[in-house]
């Protein structure tokens, strides 16, 4: 499986890959490994995001706290 | 010696000289027995000093021309009395040019020939000829227009310089000069001396000589002297001489005689333009002439001074009048100027002053805004940054919101799709040769499938295979 850069790059993607398997334009026998694909790239959205929030939730918590007086 | 023989035969009778002017001797003094008076005029002297006798020469002319000649003889003895006679008369010598009444015996002499023989002359005839000759010459110098020509000259101012006719060894020259160098005002003479004979024979041609020398001098002079005097006053007829006479009355620098005489006045004096008669005179109105113009001078110099101090005092007034007015003129645009700088210093002051003033009233503005701006300004981005903190907040939240449900989503169809949950629901893959049956041949009969469910593989045995 190649490798993931970015999120952008990852659910542009995932989109591809989910709207070919509900078009039915691939075989079964590739449906498993592009869905496996998909579990990665889900995998690494849900990921980043998690990790992008936190990482805003402090900074912003930075941004706040010294704006409080 | 001769012998003279007539030849024989000859019968002419023969005189010797002597027989001849002895018979014309006899004859002379038989029908002259005496003496004639006789007038001529002499035209040469003759006279021989050693013997003491005189021969002159004696003419007779007519308009000029010699009309008739005779040889005259004063032996020694007459000619003392005689020319003695005649001098103390006459005031002139016996000499040439002079007309004579003369008692003269008519003689022949062997040995001599003819001549007058002279026992005396008679001086009156011969002064009223001199006299004759002077009126003669006045009139004839009147009729000619130059009488008075010398005697129209400008006279010198200062006749300083002075061309003298004189005799060097003369004392009418030697009182001229003594005269002139004793004046007591120092006045300086520049004197030259033209050397002539000054009375009797020759007088007139050494004048006229020197007359002649100083006319090609004449830049060189003020005025001419004539200056005689001491020794006799015989031959002073020469001045009479229309010749002499009409050359000093002609003459281009003004004359001045000083002749020393004791008689009447001279041509030459009366046409001179002074006459002063001694040489000391001469002096003495030379100096007179320095004195007259230093006179003038002292004069001058008396109406001048006044006249000048006058002259200076009001030129000074008027200047002075010119400073001050000057001063007056030039303190009054100092004054003025002074005035104008003053106003400008003050009104430069006062809009400094309200320049500074509103500038001040400015800056302390913006003194109080500079003070209070940038808290308010800080408060104000404060609360804008907080508002946007807020906002990305949200935003960020919404997006990752946005993007959890996006994968969520993509996530939920992932599983719909998944072949093992379609197994679970009762779906098989059936394989030929490990490809699952869709769209190419089916297998053929006998040949062995394999069929995937979700809980396990079977294999079979394909008893019969036909297209629908």
């Amino acid at each position: 499986m190649s490798k993931i850069n970015s999120y952008s790059d990852a659910i542009r993607e995932l989109e591809i890959i989910v709207t070919e398997i509900e078009n039915a334009s691939i075989g079964v026998d590739e449906l498993s490994g592009k869905v496996k694909r998909a579990a990665e790239l889900i995998a690494f959205c849900r990921n980043k995001l998690t990790a992008t929030e936190k990482e805003v939730n402090s900074i912003l918590k930075g941004l706040e706290e010294p704006m409080a007086d | 010696m001769v012998t003279s023989e007539l030849p024989s035969g000859d019968f002419r009778r023969v005189f010797s000289l002597s027989e001849i002017t002895g018979s014309i001797e006899r004859m002379f003094r038989k029908y002259y027995p005496s003496p004639y008076w006789i007038k001529a005029e002499i035209s040469k002297l003759n006279l021989y000093p050693q013997s003491g006798h005189c021969y002159p020469d004696l003419v007779e002319r007519s308009a000029g021309k010699i009309r008739s000649q005779a040889r005259g003889i004063i032996w020694k003895d007459d000619f003392s009395v005689i020319r003695s006679k005649f001098e103390s008369v006459t005031r002139e010598p016996l000499r040439e040019g002079i007309g004579i009444m003369f008692l003269a015996y008519v003689r022949f002499s062997s040995e001599f020939g003819f001549s007058l023989q002279i026992i005396d002359i008679e001086p009156l005839y011969t002064l009223g000829e001199l006299a004759r000759e002077k009126t003669e010459t006045i009139a004839r110098l009147k009729r000619e227009g130059i009488f008075n020509q010398n005697r129209l000259l400008p006279l010198p101012l200062l006749p300083q310089r002075l061309a003298v006719i004189s005799a060097s060894s003369s004392k009418g020259y030697s009182d001229l000069l003594v005269t002139l160098n004793a004046n007591p005002f120092h006045y300086r003479f520049d004197i030259q001396l033209f050397h002539a004979t000054l009375q009797g024979d020759g007088a007139v041609d050494s004048i006229q000589r020197q007359l002649q020398a100083i006319k090609n001098r004449l830049d060189d002079f003020d005025a001419l002297l004539i200056i005689r005097g001491g020794g006799d006053e015989v031959g002073m007829a020469c001045y009479d001489n229309y010749l002499l006479a009409s050359e000093v009355a002609c003459f281009p620098l003004p004359v001045i005689t000083g002749i020393g005489h004791s008689t009447n006045e001279t041509v030459v004096e009366m046409v001179a333009a002074v006459n002063k008669i001694t040489p000391t005179d001469v002096a003495h109105y030379l100096i007179g002439s320095f004195r007259a113009f230093n006179d003038r001078i002292d004069e001058a110099s008396r109406i001048l001074h006044p006249a000048v101090n006058l002259l200076l005092e009001t030129w000074k007034r008027q200047f002075d009048e010119t400073a001050y007015g000057l001063i007056d003129r030039a303190s009054g645009l100092l004054e003025a100027e002074n005035q104008r700088i003053l106003r400008n210093a003050l009104a430069i002051r006062d809009v400094t002053t309200a320049s500074v003033f509103n500038h001040r009233i400015a800056l302390s503005r913006y003194e109080i805004s500079i003070a209070t701006q940038p808290a308010i300004l800080i408060s104000r981005s404060k609360l804008f940054l907080r508002d946007h903190v807020k906002l990305s907040a949200a935003y960020l939240r919404h997006y990752r919101n946005s993007q959890q449900l996006r994968v969520d989503n993509l996530d939920a169809r992932v599983q719909l799709l998944d072949p093992r949950h379609v197994l679970k629901r009762g779906f098989s893959i059936t394989r030929y040769n490990g490809k699952a049956l869709g769209h190419d041949a089916l297998p053929e009969a006998g040949t062995t499938i394999e069929t995937e469910t979700a809980e396990g593989l079977i294999s079979s045995i394909v008893t019969e295979s036909k297209l629908k």
